[in-house]
């Protein structure tokens, strides 16, 4: 079973490099080339305004998935981690709340992003007149304290059976 | 946290042991706990004692708790 969860988080790593590698790469043709994508919009869309927001969300779309790619990387590695330690029976530990405490701030980070990007989009959205779909979510803004107090009964989690194993 | 050799409960198994004329081995195996568990509480290594395995040497040595743990002022006091 966590063996599978492990197979399970490392191909979800490798799709979100695979995702992070493609949205560079759309990143890097709308920086390169401008104009021809420009041009482009400029035939869905009448206004050189609209034509230039949606281009504008499209590119900072792509650079903003690369963070949030790193952030996810974060988190998929550190919870392989926490899974091999507790195969090894040390789910309990110092470094198991670390982990925790950093996929905390990674998903803060990812909130941060989404934040951002959901900015772009509602501005896009009417300067262009196109739904740019996003909407704000509390989910990921609550996991973040409930990880850190995971992480921190973590930690009491790690004394206690540190205190246990001195105990004859 | 304080280390693990620092506090001032010196265990007296040892003494008790020659005593009676018991080995460890022995009296790992009339209380049913581990040498390994049983050599960590006489060298003052362990952190904590549970009951059970208080009464359990205290009935095979034919002892009191007193005379199993003392008290020692400073760490120098201890042995």
């Amino acid at each position: 079973m966590l063996s599978a969860l492990i197979a399970v988080f490392r191909i979800a790593n490798w799709l979100n490099w695979i995702m992070a590698a493609l949205f560079a790469f759309l990143g890097l043709l709308l920086l390169i080339d401008p104009s021809h994508f420009r041009d482009m919009f400029m035939e869905a869309f009448t206004d050189r305004a609209e034509s230039d927001a949606v281009f504008q969300w499209l590119l900072w779309s792509c650079l903003m998935g690369l963070p949030v790619a790193a952030a996810v990387h974060v988190i998929l590695t550190r919870l392989v981690a926490m899974i091999r330690d507790t195969q090894a029976g040390a789910a309990f530990s110092e470094s198991n709340a670390k982990r925790l405490t950093t996929i905390a701030w990674a998903l803060l980070a990812i909130n941060m992003v989404d934040l951002a990007y959901g900015q772009l989009s509602v501005w896009a959205s009417a300067v262009s007149g196109e739904y740019f779909g996003w909407a704000p979510s509390l989910t990921g803004w609550f996991t973040v304290p409930l990880l850190l107090v995971l992480a921190r009964l973590f930690r009491e989690g790690a004394a206690m059976r540190e205190d246990l194993e001195g105990t004859v | 946290m304080p280390a693990e050799d620092t506090h001032a409960i010196a265990v007296r198994l040892d003494e008790l042991l020659q005593d009676r004329g018991m080995t460890l081995t022995e009296l790992s195996g009339r209380i049913g706990l581990t040498l390994a568990n049983l050599s960590i509480l006489k060298t003052g290594k362990a952190k904590a004692i549970r009951f059970s395995t208080l009464e359990a040497i205290c009935r095979e040595l034919d002892c009191q708790p007193g005379d199993l743990l003392t008290y020692a002022k400073s760490k120098g006091d201890q042995r």
